[in-house]
């Protein structure tokens, strides 16, 4: 077979596993007898919301500093020393700041973004600094091409592909993040659940086909994406 | 690079550190709070709760306690934990290290070919399955197996020592994944070295040689990628902690998270970014020695 037969065979593959893994929470119910199903879709629509959320933000907030960082560099050394802190203590302390009884997805959004956004800076930084030496940019610079023209037809094409590979793999990470914190309790305030917050339940339900059943397809779903991401870089 | 920029630097991620945490406690509630009737408090400078939480945090006010006193409180909870936190992630490495050695050097040897891709699949699968999952199953394992999947309840007598594989194989799972990657790219570069082809070409080349002689030069990377690693894993691991009911750093800033108890949590993002300000000035004091 040539390779693109390769290729289809594994992605239809792929396609059909996943579909099969997604299956398994219509096999069961949760503790009140109804269709887990449902209810899992419901949690993943708000988890994958949150992450979509989180990396448009820290997305947003990542290419700004890279492109203050070539004025002042000192943005990147804020980028750095945020790499250095562990994101889920920051998560933890940021959300842990909500006011006790109130909606916590906005405090979600905000600390997601907050531990997100110094990655994406560091590589878009890096994009940046190469298409700016470019020789068809410094020769746009020398024939007096305006700021906005030479973003728009040199720098922005030059770190479009490097971003959108790495607002990919944020966006991984991001549901990754958001999981965990629904899983310790951080979560969505109820009744808004996430995939965190089934696993959550199941766990402390101590049933274990109902804890797979919802496990399952989550990590099929992140790791179809992940590698999706991978190809694409 | 300078010690003095080191010190700057580190100065920097500490400052950060506090300003987050700063900002969280001050002026996020200003924006996302709402008023009795539901509306958003978002337009307004500060509201009173957050004015409140505010000058207690600066030891000011009716709901002040003393800096100094809530850093001590916090610190007879934080630093007690750190050696708990630290015992599953040095076990970590010690496993995680052979295995990302062994599994970068078999992508190596032929790189590109069926065994570089199966690997490559393996730990892109490996970094992208929640924690929470990598963590159950490994509960499961360990239980199957006839060890403790869970610490707390264990730690008195020779509980602890049994108690501890659980938490240590999910971290070096956590772990696995990026020192593969490296692993894999200094051995990529080992095996393209002047010192590798004239050994190929005298008929010398063999897997032993390439492990005796090339190991220290294709796991550089990886190493240091762990020591860098390391804040994050010793008191950011609250999720392998919680599942195996490890009594580690993790456990504790989760559990006062979920309880609004900022200050300890805030406590341990101080700890966490003064860890890494140390490492960050140590390590390349350590390499220049």
């Amino acid at each position: 077979m040539t390779p693109w037969r390769w290729r289809m065979a594994w992605v239809t593959f792929t396609a059909l596993a996943v579909a099969a893994i997604i299956g398994l929470p219509w096999t069961l119910t949760d503790a009140w007898g109804r269709p887990l199903g449902p209810r899992w879709l419901s949690a993943g629509a708000t988890t994958l919301t949150t992450a979509s959320i989180a990396t448009v933000t820290a997305g947003a907030l990542g290419v700004a500093v890279a492109a203050l960082s070539r004025r002042w560099f000192g943005a990147l050394r804020i980028a750095d020393a945020g790499l250095w802190v562990p994101p889920l203590v920051v998560q933890l302390a940021i959300v842990a700041s909500a006011p006790a009884g109130e909606d916590r997805t906005p405090w979600l959004y905000t600390a997601l973004a907050v531990t997100l956004w110094p990655g994406i800076a560091r590589r878009v930084a890096d994009d940046l600094a190469r298409a700016i030496h470019d020789p068809a940019h410094e020769t746009a610079v020398m024939l007096g091409l305006d700021r906005i023209t030479r973003w728009r037809e040199h720098l922005a094409p030059a770190i479009a592909p490097n971003l959108a590979a790495v607002l990919g793999m944020t966006f991984t990470s991001a549901m990754l993040a958001e999981i965990a914190l629904a899983f310790l309790g951080l979560g969505p305030s109820p009744p808004a659940a996430s995939w965190g917050t089934l696993a959550a339940e199941a766990r402390s339900r101590g049933d274990a086909a109902l804890l797979w059943a919802t496990l399952a397809p989550i990590g099929a779903v992140s790791v179809t994406l992940a590698w999706a991401t991978d190809d694409a870089r | 690079m300078s010690l003095l920029r080191r010190l700057r630097d580190a100065a920097g991620g500490w400052l950060v550190a506090l300003l987050v945490v700063a900002v969280a406690q001050t002026a996020l509630p200003a924006v996302f709070s709402t008023d009795d009737t539901g509306a958003r408090l978002g337009g307004c400078p500060v509201s009173e709760t957050t004015l409140d939480v505010g000058l207690a945090w600066a030891g000011l006010g009716p709901n002040a306690r003393s800096p100094i006193a809530g850093c001590a409180t916090a610190a007879s909870l934080v630093l007690p934990r750190l050696p708990w936190s630290a015992l599953p992630f040095l076990i970590a490495c010690g496993v995680a290290l052979p295995g990302a050695s062994a599994l970068g050097l078999l992508g190596a040897w032929r790189s590109g070919g069926v065994v570089d891709r199966a690997v490559t699949a393996t730990v892109i699968a490996l970094a992208a399955i929640p924690g929470v999952a990598v963590a159950l199953l490994i509960q499961a394992g360990v239980r199957a197996a006839g060890l403790p999947g869970l610490g707390a309840g264990t730690l008195d007598g020779r509980g602890w020592a049994l108690s501890v594989i659980g938490p240590s194989l999910t971290l070096a799972c956590g772990l696995l994944p990026g020192l593969t990657r490296l692993a894999r790219a200094g051995w990529r570069d080992v095996l393209a070295s002047a010192w590798w082809a004239n050994a190929r070409a005298e008929g010398r080349a063999s897997l032993r040689l390439a492990v005796q002689f090339g190991a220290t030069a294709a796991m550089h990377a990886p190493v240091q990628q762990l020591v860098w690693a390391a804040p994050r894993w010793i008191v950011g691991a609250a999720v392998v902690e919680t599942v195996f009911g490890w009594p580690g750093v993790g456990t504790l800033l989760a559990r006062h998270a979920a309880a609004g108890d900022a200050p300890v949590v805030a406590f341990g993002v101080t700890v966490a970014a003064a860890f890494a300000a140390l490492l960050s000035v140590a390590v390349p004091a350590t390499e220049r020695a």
